[in-house]
């Protein structure tokens, strides 16, 4: 007991805080939509964390400023056809979005290569009125 | 009767009583033993709070724009501080080329000494865009301050 006891009195020399913040990288997708078009970018996540997926920007294509409307943003995987092209995005998440420089969605994603992210304009009331400059990034580790 | 080399009286429950009492002695000696180990290292904040000014002029169906690092999650704040007419300012993302914003939020601005915009952000390259709303007839002066992160 004794033996633990002066175990326990141990060196009291303070211990630093490390940093465990893997190193992140962020991807912009930048492109025009149409009314009730969707678009999709394939992304990959090289380790487990936080993967954010913004939709930072939504503008007009003839002059300066930004539209208000409501679309749909969100990740799924990758579909590819048989020679291994990706041709579609079966989406896992999605969530219905204004413009905002803060990410919509922050959900952890397990390593992999066969991402993407997804806008859509799919809602007939709130949506676009027009084609729009758009622009998604995507933060992951 | 009193068993030889023992000089207390009493029954096994007595001696377990004493024994223990010199235990908790002994663990009380050590606890107090133990240093103070108030030099602690609490975990640094090297976020800071960054001003920037800027002063330009706006053309007729033109804009201006200027590019800005936040480096940490936070509020950006943007005062059109002064300016010759009401003009639009926004906050986005810079262009990947060809220069200017791609902008997320926006407003019709005129001079004022508290902000227009305050959104939150998440850390990375934004841009300030000011910009005429198809009013102006000839070039006019503006300054602005941005706050962020």
């Amino acid at each position: 007991m004794l033996a633990s006891l002066c175990a326990a009195c141990g060196d009291n020399t303070p211990t630093s805080p490390t940093s465990t913040t893997p190193s992140r990288a962020t991807e912009r997708f930048d492109d025009i939509i149409n009314v009730s078009e969707s678009k999709f970018f394939a992304f990959s996540v090289g380790s487990n964390g936080t993967t954010s997926i913004n939709l930072a920007s939504l503008s007009p294509i003839d002059r300066p400023g930004t539209i208000v409307a409501t679309l749909e943003i969100g990740w799924g995987k990758t579909v590819k056809d048989d020679a291994g092209t990706v041709i579609g995005c079966t989406l896992s998440r999605v969530v219905q979005t204004t413009p905002a420089l803060a990410a919509q969605i922050n959900d952890t994603l397990p390593p992999a290569s066969d991402y993407c992210a997804n806008i859509a304009d799919v809602d007939r009331v709130t949506g676009l009125r027009g084609p729009a400059n758009f622009s998604i990034r995507v933060t992951h580790p | 009767m009193t068993r030889p080399g023992f000089g207390i009286r009493g029954s096994g429950f007595a001696r377990h009583a004493l024994m223990n009492a010199a235990t908790w002695l002994v663990i009380a000696l050590f606890a107090t033993g133990c240093g103070d180990d108030k030099t602690s290292t609490a975990p640094s904040n090297t976020s800071t709070a960054t001003s920037e000014n800027w002063s330009g002029v706006v053309a007729p169906g033109g804009q201006s724009s200027r590019s800005f690092t936040v480096n940490a999650s936070g509020t950006i704040a943007v005062t059109l501080t002064a300016a010759g007419a009401t003009l639009g300012l926004g906050v986005g993302l810079p262009r990947v080329t060809g220069g200017g914003c791609r902008l997320g939020v926006s407003v019709d601005a005129s001079a004022a000494s508290s902000p227009q915009i305050s959104t939150a952000a998440d850390s990375g390259q934004y841009c300030v865009q000011v910009y005429d709303l198809g009013t102006l007839r000839d070039p006019v002066g503006f300054a602005l301050k941005i706050d962020h992160p």
